[in-house]
């Protein structure tokens, strides 16, 4: 089933040209020239993700934001601007409530990879029964966050709690690598030099048996140019 | 009038005055230093930190600033929308048709022109009298090992190996992680650019001082020639041989990094060997030993040499 994106910009030659690109990438879109009208068609459309430009006449792209979020269903937003994100925070007097936000100009295929990405954790979270709160990488490793189990092909290995955070870690950074300082600092939490970088790569190890098909030609936890770790584009 | 007081008198007067001005001189810049204290200590006790200047800002750069965060600002749509044609035209295009060659062409210009509106916006940021940001303590080894992991294929591409010099585990600093990350990718970037054929390596390196810490950038690149190493953080220069030899880049990339660096408190030289390679130095405040760190240091001691997690662990 195709994703309905709601894409809502002001610029009529931003708008045609993101919405016919997404077209091409396989997404149902649907255009809205201003928060008025994107907030008027929400109903009827229930899109899967919304993408919303920030300035816009009549109502503005944080207020259809706010709106959004008042809804129980979950729907994932990314905001896009000609603003950075500090300089927009600073004039709104608070975090924007998007969970994506991407500063303009920006390259076509970064946002694709975004909207698949959270297009991901919108299902997981929104799915419910057997599948319900299963993120899928892929057909093979299926990951649960709030139960802190995963699936690797048939078997069902449980990880320690330190290995489940590692990997939730390298997860919430798909795509990035992390350095090793960074991993002993946010998964070790420590900041005192007492974890060495062995314990890091001992434990990368531990996890690859567990998670990997073939630990030793790792598919989803790479090195990444002997700083630190990456683990797989989403 | 007797002569006396006619000397008296402002002599009298002086001494009233200078009696009245010395202890309010004294008590006010007491005040002033004890409200700093209390407002820093009191900024330590909320673990929070901000950069940046309260400056007054004149009516003349209010103007350029204004300029160009609206040069920028109105820039990035339009640039957009040729990102956006772009990409639908090479998915309409099949591949090796004659016209990639022309897209190729626009398409790396309309990049260069992004990164350059990116660059004036971080610059116009910068500027911003009225701008704070928050710091945090940092891991620089962190910062430079994730600079070094994004620029390590394209620097191998050319032959080179960026290295990282010092310390396991050095003091952390107190800065906006974001920011820093950009000074480092920057020096790294310059390096990698002027580089010559042979450059061989470039060297990131931290030793730790007193109050700081000292972070440098060297290369064994084409060097920068004595005439043009003053000029070297002003806006928009380029080493002129390098326009011809059509070095991609803004110019903008040293102001940039340079005002990071103040907007930290710190310090930032350059030196330079022309033909040889040059060597960025820079300066961060240490950040300070907070309470937990101190605590958990002591549960580190106390639990014989085993850090909090493996002690957990083995129990």
């Amino acid at each position: 089933m195709e994703a309905k994106v709601l894409l809502v910009d002001d610029e009529e030659n931003i708008r045609s040209s993101l919405g016919d690109y997404l077209q091409r990438e396989g997404f149902e879109v649907t255009l809205a020239v201003d928060g008025e009208e994107a907030l008027d068609c929400l109903e009827s459309l229930s899109p899967d993700i919304v993408i919303l430009d920030v300035r816009m006449p009549k109502v503005d792209g944080l207020e259809v934001c706010r709106e959004i979020r008042r809804r129980a269903h979950y729907i994932p937003i990314i905001m896009i601007s000609g603003e950075k994100k500090e300089t927009l925070d600073q004039v709104v007097g608070l975090e924007v409530g998007a969970d994506k936000y991407i500063t303009k100009p920006f390259e076509l295929p970064v946002l694709v990879a975004e909207v698949r990405a959270l297009l991901r954790l919108a299902r997981s979270m929104n799915s419910s029964g057997k599948t319900a709160g299963w993120l899928e990488i892929d057909d093979y490793l299926h990951i649960h966050r709030d139960r802190r189990e995963i699936k690797a092909g048939d078997n069902d290995p449980s990880l320690t709690v330190l290995e489940f955070d590692l990997l939730l870690y390298l997860l919430d950074h798909a795509g990035a690598p992390c350095t090793r300082d960074d991993l002993i600092e946010f998964v070790w939490k420590d900041t005192t030099g007492n974890v060495s970088d062995m314990a890091v790569n001992t434990c990368i190890a531990r996890l690859r048996r567990k998670i990997e098909p073939e630990p030793d030609r790792p598919m989803y936890i790479f090195s990444a140019h002997g700083w630190g770790y990456k683990f797989k584009d989403l | 009038m007797p002569f006396y007081v006619e000397f008296a008198f402002p002599g009298l007067l002086i001494i009233i005055l200078a009696l009245i001005a010395i202890p309010t001189l004294i008590i006010s810049t007491w005040i002033f230093f004890n409200r700093s204290r209390r407002a820093q200590k009191h900024l330590r006790e909320l673990g929070e930190y901000y950069a940046g200047s309260n400056r007054p800002v004149s009516r003349t750069e209010q103007a350029y600033l204004d300029f160009m965060r609206y040069i920028s600002h109105e820039v990035s749509n339009p640039l957009q929308s040729i990102l956006g044609g772009l990409a639908n035209l090479r998915q309409v295009i099949g591949v090796d048709d004659p016209s990639e060659i022309y897209l190729d062409q626009i398409e790396s210009d309309t990049q260069r022109l992004s990164r350059l509106t990116a660059d004036l916006r971080m610059l116009a940021q910068l500027e911003n009298p009225g701008l704070h940001i928050k710091l945090q303590p940092v891991q620089m080894r962190a910062v430079i090992a994730s600079v070094i992991m994004s620029q390590a294929d394209r620097a191998a591409d050319q032959g080179i190996e960026l290295t990282y010099h010092g310390p396991d585990h050095p003091p952390r600093v107190l800065a906006n992680r974001d920011w820093i990350t950009r000074v480092v990718e920057n020096l790294v970037d310059n390096g990698l650019k002027y580089s010559r054929l042979g450059s061989r390596e470039i060297i990131i390196s931290i030793s730790p001082t007193e109050v700081s810490l000292q972070v440098s950038v060297s290369d064994d690149g084409v060097g920068i020639s004595d005439e043009m190493l003053p000029h070297i953080f002003d806006q928009a220069y380029r080493v002129p041989d390098a326009r011809t030899n059509q070095r991609p880049g803004s110019g903008l990339g040293l102001p940039i990094v340079q005002r990071i660096v103040e907007q930290h408190g710190g310090a930032i030289q350059i030196s330079s060997v022309f033909g040889q390679g040059s060597i960025v130095t820079f300066y961060l405040p240490k950040a300070p030993i907070s309470e937990t760190l101190e605590q958990e240091k002591d549960e580190f001691r106390d639990n014989g040499g085993i850090s909090d997690y493996n002690h957990k662990n083995r129990q």
